[in-house]
């Protein structure tokens, strides 16, 4: 295996709420600070951020508003627009950063708030494809194109109703021990089954519930991740892909760039899916797991509906999957909806994931995903430099 | 329900499907057919993109019906079914399947475009949907 990239060492994510009287800046500040404090470091220390956009689109300027919010003085500064991807997308970005010298910890930072200081989203959104090609035949955000890969995937491979719900079902299971999670109740295949129909196939209880909250996490080198309090976290392999927007230009709907984007970070990696002990992918539905799953080679391409109606998603599985209970039960707070599955890699190859804790986990597989499926990115992170 | 705003790109693509010629955007160059119009042909990147009439048929690739109201503008319309119609040409469009009953439209449903226009539209810039309904394989 190759040098590792860079480290993550310090991880904070606030409980998911369905509203709040918190603003977006005060959201992350508080899951900045709790990053910090784990990673042992000051607003002093950190001279990179990475800032992600809200689901309305961001302010002009927004890394500059937040760096001074935050007290600090970066001297790399961006801001990372993809999507449910964009926390995985910041880790390699901070690695490239960080690789280039053009700073050597990086803040990351990722909330949504929702309620009375929900942001709004402006007429910036008029004259674009996906909104005159699509938006006009009642494309209902991204849950129609979601919906129409489950439709093709049930049509070609006989995917189930059943087999879908087990994914959440599972993961309920997952989320039992998750305190910051929204939902942790346990399900099972009939409840599923008797939600409500929202856009067929899918229904209420496979989608993702649209929440408030905010993770942070700190990228830095190899040698300061060695003083860090807690034991790092180790990025080994990555791999980014933007395919399309709109659903109509997907290139195949039953294969998602996952097929090129895990196989890119695991030989970067020097590993095969067999090694990884924990796959924590990106769940904002029961389809994107299924497809994930198949895509980056953890079941064959068609058996993903089999494979999920049998496989332990718990500590003992192989590899275990989602094992905080991912976002069908954290809840989507916006774009930190996609670092809760970063966040438990990293709880995982720490041991500190309580009751979930996958034994000896070395290895793990995280994957983003933003739009539908048009920005993946895969990670491979392991617990020790190599 | 919702229609496009065209853009200076898009506008002849509008016109010529509210004329009843539905058209797509096509490279003379390479031949590489466009979904939506383009300034440039991002295969060879010419920039006389011509459109070219389609026959309107095509056949369902996948289709789901929506049964709640997540965007405001087509409560009236639930349940409706949205859809991913491949063309005879080639061509894959986002567009809704009318004048059936929802659950009928499959993957491998053949169906033909219908051009739906504003029943108010005068003078001003064409808006027309490209909706699609069911029709008999032989069509």
């Amino acid at each position: 295996m190759r040098t590792p990239l860079a480290a993550v060492v310090g991880v904070a994510e606030l409980p998911v709420a369905p509203t709040t009287e918190l603003t977006h800046f005060e959201l992350i500040a508080g899951a900045a600070r709790e990053a910090m404090l784990d990673a042992g470091c000051l607003p002093g220390d950190i001279d990179g951020l990475l800032v992600a956009t809200t689901m309305a689109g961001a302010q002009i300027t927004l890394p500059a508003m937040v760096a001074e919010y935050l007290g600090v003085t970066p001297t790399y500064c961006d801001l990372v627009d993809l999507g449910g991807a964009s926390a995985a997308g910041m880790v390699w970005r901070a690695a490239a950063a960080i690789a280039v010298g053009a700073c050597t910890s990086v803040l990351c930072l990722l909330g949504e708030t929702r309620g009375r200081w929900a942001p709004v989203r402006g007429p910036g959104w008029r004259g674009l494809p996906i909104i005159e090609f699509e938006g006009v035949y009642g494309r209902a955000g991204p849950t129609t194109g979601y919906a129409l890969a489950a439709d093709r995937h049930a049509a070609r491979y006989g995917t189930t109703d059943e087999q879908r719900a087990a994914v959440v079902v599972a993961q309920r299971r997952n989320a039992a021990g998750n305190p910051l999670a929204l939902h942790r109740d346990p399900l099972t295949v009939d409840d599923v089954l008797t939600s409500p129909l929202v856009c067929t196939p899918l229904r209420l209880l496979e989608i993702v519930r649209p929440a408030s909250g905010a993770s942070a996490f700190v990228v830095t080198t190899s040698d300061r991740a060695a003083d860090a309090p807690q034991s790092g976290v180790w990025l080994l392999g990555f791999a980014e892909r933007i395919s399309h927007a709109g659903i109509a230009h997907m290139p195949d709907l039953l294969h998602t760039p996952v097929v090129d984007t895990a196989r890119r970070a695991y030989a970067m990696a020097g590993v095969e899916p067999a090694d990884i002990d924990v796959a924590e992918l990106y769940d904002c539905y029961t389809i994107t797991v299924i497809l994930t799953l198949e895509d980056a080679g953890f079941c064959a391409k068609g058996q993903g509906g089999p494979f999920v109606a049998t496989a332990d998603f718990g500590p003992k599985g192989r590899p275990a999957i989602n094992t905080n209970g991912g976002q069908l039960c954290m809840g989507q707070a916006g774009v930190a909806g996609g670092a809760t599955h970063l966040i438990q890699a990293v709880r995982q190859l720490r041991g500190t994931a309580g009751p979930n804790q996958v034994p000896d986990c070395q290895l793990a597989f995280v994957n983003g995903n933003g739009g539908v499926f048009g920005e993946q990115c895969s990670l491979v992170l392991g617990n020790r430099p190599r | 329900m919702k229609r496009p705003l065209p853009t200076t790109t898009s506008q002849p693509f509008f016109d010529a499907a509210a004329a009843g010629r539905l058209s797509f955007p096509r490279c003379p160059g390479c031949g590489a057919w466009q979904s939506y119009p383009r300034p440039y042909c991002p295969v060879c990147l010419r920039d006389d993109l011509e459109l070219v009439p389609v026959a309107g048929t095509g056949t369902v690739h996948a289709a789901t019906v929506v049964h709640r109201a997540i965007v405001a503008a087509f409560t009236e319309q639930i349940p409706y079914v949205h859809a991913l119609v491949d063309l005879d040409e080639g061509i894959r469009v986002v567009s809704m399947v009318i004048d059936c009953p929802p659950e009928v439209v499959r993957p491998g449903l053949p169906v033909v475009a219908v051009i739906d226009l504003p029943p108010d539209e005068t003078d001003g810039p064409s808006s027309p949907l490209v909706l699609f309904r069911p029709r008999p394989p032989d069509e």
